[in-house]
C-alpha cells in the first residue's frame, strides 16, 4: 500500500516538472464554434481554424497538436505558457494586444444579428430597446453591446459558448443574439432553424471594437513562433492552400 | 440515438473516474498532514493548519479550481525561476485533493481522537517508537473510525470532478457539452450524464459497504 | 488596486445576487423538506419510495448537471415551453433557485430523518400515555428536539449551498463568481480577483457560522440553566 502511494505520488510530481517536449507547438481553441473550430464524434478537433493551422505548421515545418479550452481562459492561460498558441476565432484587438502578440489577420469578421422571423423590430439603438440580447462571454460582441450608448438600453446575456446563445434564444429567453456572421449562418443552415430564425440588418464591421479580424494569439515576446506562423500564412495565401480551405468551408462567401 | 458520441462520452467518464482516483490518493495525504498539523506540539502550525483547511471549506470549489489552475502554475514557475507547465489534469487533481484533504483533515482528527489515549501510553511503555505507535496502534483503528466520513467524502469527490470541466478538462461533462454543441439535445446528454454519476456513486456506495465490513470484521 | 476600486459596484452587486439565490433556494427547501420528511419515514412503500428515489438522484448527481438539466435540458421540449412552468424556467435566476433548493432540501430530508430517529423513543411513548395525538407529539416534542439536534449540521447545509450559488454562473446569472469572472476576463487580472472574491465568500462562511452558534446556544439554553 505505501509502495503504490508513494510511487503515485511521485508520478504525480513527475508530470508537474515534465519538461516541455521540444518543437510541439501546443494550439488551443475553443472548440464549440463550428464551422471554424468543433470536437468531431471521434474526439478530434476539426473546423476552418484548424485547417489552417494544420496548413501553416505543415509549412513552418512544426508539429502541432489541438486541444479544446473554455474561451474565458485561453488569454490568460496562453500568456501563463499552458499552451504556445491559440486560434479560436479570435479577433486583433487593441485591449487583447496588449496582453497577447498576434499574427498577421487570417480571416475578416463581421458580426451579424439572428431574431425569430416573426420579429417586429430591427437590430439599431432605437429597435433594440428593452430587448434582451445573448453574446457569448469574453467576445468583441459583448463590448460591443456593451457600449454606453447600449447601457441600460438592452439586457445583456453572456454565455460560456456559443451553444448556450443560441439555445437560448430558442427557448424564447433572448430575443436576438449577435455573433460571427459565418458562425450564425452555418448555425441556420446546418440545424434547420433557418424556418424559425433569420439574420437581420447589415452585417457590422467596427474595427475598432470588433477588431481588423481573426488572429493567432502568441505569448508576448514569442517572436521566432511568431515569424515563422506569419511566414507560413503568407505562403499558404500565396500557393491556394488557403483559398482551398476557404472555399471548403464557405462555399457560398467570396473571398476578397 | 447518442449520434456517435457515445463512445467519446464514456472516455468521459473514463477519465472522470481516474481523477477521482488520483485526487482521492493525493487528498488522503493532504488529509494526514492537515490532521497531524492539527495535533501539532507547536501553536503556530497548528494554527497555519486551522487557517488553511477553514479557508478551503469556506471557498466555493470552483474557485479553489480556478486558482490553483492560474495561480498554481504562476506560483511554480515564480518559485522554480524558469516557466513550468502545470497542466489543467495536475490542477484539477491538486485542486480536488484539496479540498477532499482539507475536509478529510477533520475527519482523521476526530478518527484519532477516538482511539484512547491509554493506548499509546502502554505502548510507549512497553517501548515503541512513536512511529510504530502511529504505525501499528493509532492507523488501524483511526481508519475504522474514519471509513464512513471517507466514504461520504469520496461521494462529494465524485461529483465535484464535474467542475473540472469549466478548467478545459475533457472529462464526462465537458464530452457531454461538446455532443450537446453538435446535435442541440441537451436534455438528453444532461439526463445521459447525470445517470453515469448515478452508476459511479451508487457502485461506490456497494463498495463502501463491503470494505467497512471488512474493517470491522472483528467486532462481528 | 485602482481595478479593485473601480469595479467594486460590481462586485457588491454580485455579492446581492449571491445572497438573493442563497436564501431563495433555502426557504423552499427547509419548507419542502419539513413536508416530505414524514413521507420518508412512512411506512407505506408508496410514499417513502418516490421520495427515497428523489433523495438517490439529487445526492448522486452533480449539482451542476442539475442546474443544466433544468436550465437548457427544459429549454429541449416544446410542450414545456408552452405550459405554465415556462414563466418561471425561462429565468436563469429561478432554474438555479429550483436546482438549489431541491438539491438542498434532499439533504435537509437525510439530516431530518437520522434527528427524529435519535429522538429518545421513551420521550415519544411518554407523549402518547399523556394522551398526546401523533400529530401534537410529532409537532411538540419530536421536531423542536430534531431541530435542535441538526443545527450543528444544518450550518454545514447553508455553507454548502452558499458556496453552490457559485454554479449559477454557469447559467448567465452575475453572481459573485459570475462578476468576478467577468471582471477577470475584462482586466485580465486574474488572480487579485480570485482572492478578492475567496475573501468574500471566507466573510460570508464567518457570518453564518457565528449565526448559527448564537442560534444554538439559545435552542440548547435549558441545558445551560440546567447546569447553573
Amino acid at each position: 500500500m505505501k509502495k503504490i502511494l508513494i510511487g503515485c505520488l511521485a508520478l504525480l510530481l513527475c508530470a508537474t516538472i515534465q519538461a516541455q517536449p521540444q518543437k510541439v507547438i501546443k494550439f488551443a481553441s475553443e472548440a464549440t464554434y463550428p464551422p471554424f473550430e468543433f470536437v468531431q464524434p471521434s474526439g478530434e478537433l476539426a473546423g476552418f481554424d484548424i485547417d489552417i493551422a494544420r496548413a501553416i505548421c505543415a509549412k513552418a515545418e512544426l508539429t502541432c497538436t489541438f486541444s479544446n479550452q473554455p474561451w474565458e481562459s485561453l488569454i490568460p492561460a496562453l500568456r501563463l505558457g499552458k499552451f504556445d498558441a491559440v486560434i479560436s476565432s479570435m479577433d486583433i484587438t487593441d485591449e487583447r494586444k496588449k496582453q497577447v502578440d498576434f499574427s498577421e489577420s487570417y480571416f475578416s469578421p463581421s458580426g451579424s444579428f439572428v431574431t425569430h422571423k416573426d420579429a417586429k423590430f430591427s437590430p439599431t439603438l432605437a429597435g433594440l430597446k428593452g430587448k434582451t440580447v445573448g453574446v457569448q462571454k469574453g467576445t468583441t460582441f459583448e463590448k460591443y453591446l456593451g457600449q454606453p450608448q447600449y447601457k441600460d438600453v438592452i439586457k445583456l446575456k453572456t454565455y460560456t459558448n456559443f451553444q448556450g446563445v443560441t439555445m437560448d434564444l430558442k427557448a424564447g429567453r433572448s430575443d436576438i443574439i449577435l455573433a460571427d456572421t459565418p458562425i450564425v449562418e452555418d448555425w441556420l443552415k446546418n440545424s434547420d432553424e433557418s424556418k424559425n430564425f433569420i439574420m437581420v440588418g447589415d452585417p457590422i464591421h467596427d474595427p475598432k471594437i470588433l477588431g481588423v479580424g481573426f488572429g493567432i494569439a502568441l505569448k508576448k515576446g514569442n517572436t521566432e513562433l511568431l515569424e515563422k506562423i506569419n511566414q507560413g500564412l503568407a505562403e499558404i495565401k500565396k500557393d491556394g492552400t488557403y483559398q482551398k480551405i476557404f472555399q471548403q468551408y464557405f462555399p457560398h462567401t467570396k473571398l476578397d | 440515438m447518442f449520434e456517435g458520441y457515445l463512445p467519446q462520452i464514456l472516455a468521459g467518464a473514463w477519465l472522470t473516474m481516474q481523477l477521482a482516483f488520483f485526487s482521492l490518493l493525493l487528498g488522503l495525504v493532504f488529509g494526514l498532514i492537515g490532521a497531524a498539523g492539527q495535533f501539532s506540539r507547536y501553536r503556530i502550525i497548528r494554527r497555519i493548519t486551522i487557517l488553511f483547511i477553514t479557508s478551503i471549506c469556506g471557498m466555493p470549489e470552483l474557485l479553489v479550481l480556478f486558482i490553483i489552475y492560474f495561480g498554481g502554475t504562476a506560483l511554480v514557475t515564480y518559485l522554480a525561476g524558469h516557466y513550468v507547465d502545470v497542466s489543467s489534469f495536475v490542477s484539477g487533481v491538486l485542486g480536488l485533493a484539496l479540498i477532499f484533504g482539507a475536509y478529510a483533515s477533520q475527519v482523521f482528527r476526530s478518527a484519532f481522537l477516538a482511539v484512547p489515549f491509554g493506548q499509546s501510553e502502554a505502548a510507549h511503555a512497553l517501548g515503541l517508537s512513536r512511529w510504530q505507535i502511529f504505525k501499528n496502534i493509532q492507523l488501524p483503528q483511526a481508519w475504522r473510525h474514519a471509513l464512513p466520513g471517507l466514504g461520504n467524502l469520496w461521494l462529494v469527490l465524485l461529483k465535484d470532478t464535474a467542475l473540472v470541466s469549466l478548467i478545459g478538462l475533457a472529462d464526462l461533462m465537458n464530452k457531454t457539452q461538446v455532443a450537446i454543441s453538435t446535435t442541440q439535445k441537451p436534455f438528453l446528454f444532461y439526463f445521459t450524464a447525470a445517470l453515469i454519476y448515478l452508476v459511479l456513486t451508487s457502485f461506490s456506495q456497494i463498495c463502501m459497504k463491503k470494505l467497512n465490513m471488512g474493517a470491522n470484521r472483528h467486532l462481528a | 488596486m485602482n481595478d479593485i476600486i473601480q469595479h467594486l459596484p460590481e462586485l457588491i452587486s454580485g455579492l446581492g445576487v449571491t445572497l438573493a439565490l442563497m436564501f431563495s433556494a433555502l426557504v423552499p427547501a427547509i419548507i419542502l423538506a419539513l413536508l416530505l420528511t414524514p413521507a420518508a419515514r412512512s411506512k407505506h412503500l408508496w410514499l417513502s419510495l418516490p421520495v427515497d428515489g428523489f433523495i438517490f438522484f439529487m445526492r448522486g448527481t452533480p449539482l451542476l448537471v442539475q442546474i443544466f438539466l433544468i436550465y437548457y435540458g427544459s429549454a429541449q421540449f416544446e410542450w414545456v415551453r408552452a405550459s405554465f412552468l415556462w414563466v418561471a424556467l425561462r429565468e436563469p435566476f429561478a432554474c438555479a433557485t429550483i436546482a438549489l433548493a431541491l438539491n438542498s432540501c434532499a439533504y435537509t430530508i437525510v439530516l431530518l430523518k437520522g434527528a427524529i430517529q435519535s429522538v429518545p423513543r421513551e420521550e415519544i411513548t411518554a407523549c402518547y400515555a399523556l394522551g398526546m395525538s401523533q400529530f401534537l407529539t410529532f409537532w411538540r416534542i419530536t421536531l423542536p428536539r430534531a431541530i435542535r439536534i441538526i443545527l450543528p449540521a444544518y450550518s454545514n447545509e447553508v455553507v454548502i449551498i452558499l458556496k453552490s450559488t457559485s454554479l449559477a454562473n454557469t447559467i448567465t446569472i452575475l453572481d459573485l463568481m459570475g462578476v468576478t469572472n467577468k471582471i477577470a476576463g475584462e482586466t485580465y487580472a486574474v488572480i487579485p480577483f480570485l482572492f478578492i472574491a475567496g475573501a468574500i465568500y471566507l466573510a460570508l462562511n464567518f457570518v453564518i457560522l457565528s449565526a448559527f452558534r448564537s442560534l444554538e446556544k439559545r435552542a440548547n439554553v435549558y441545558l445551560y440553566q440546567a447546569s447553573q
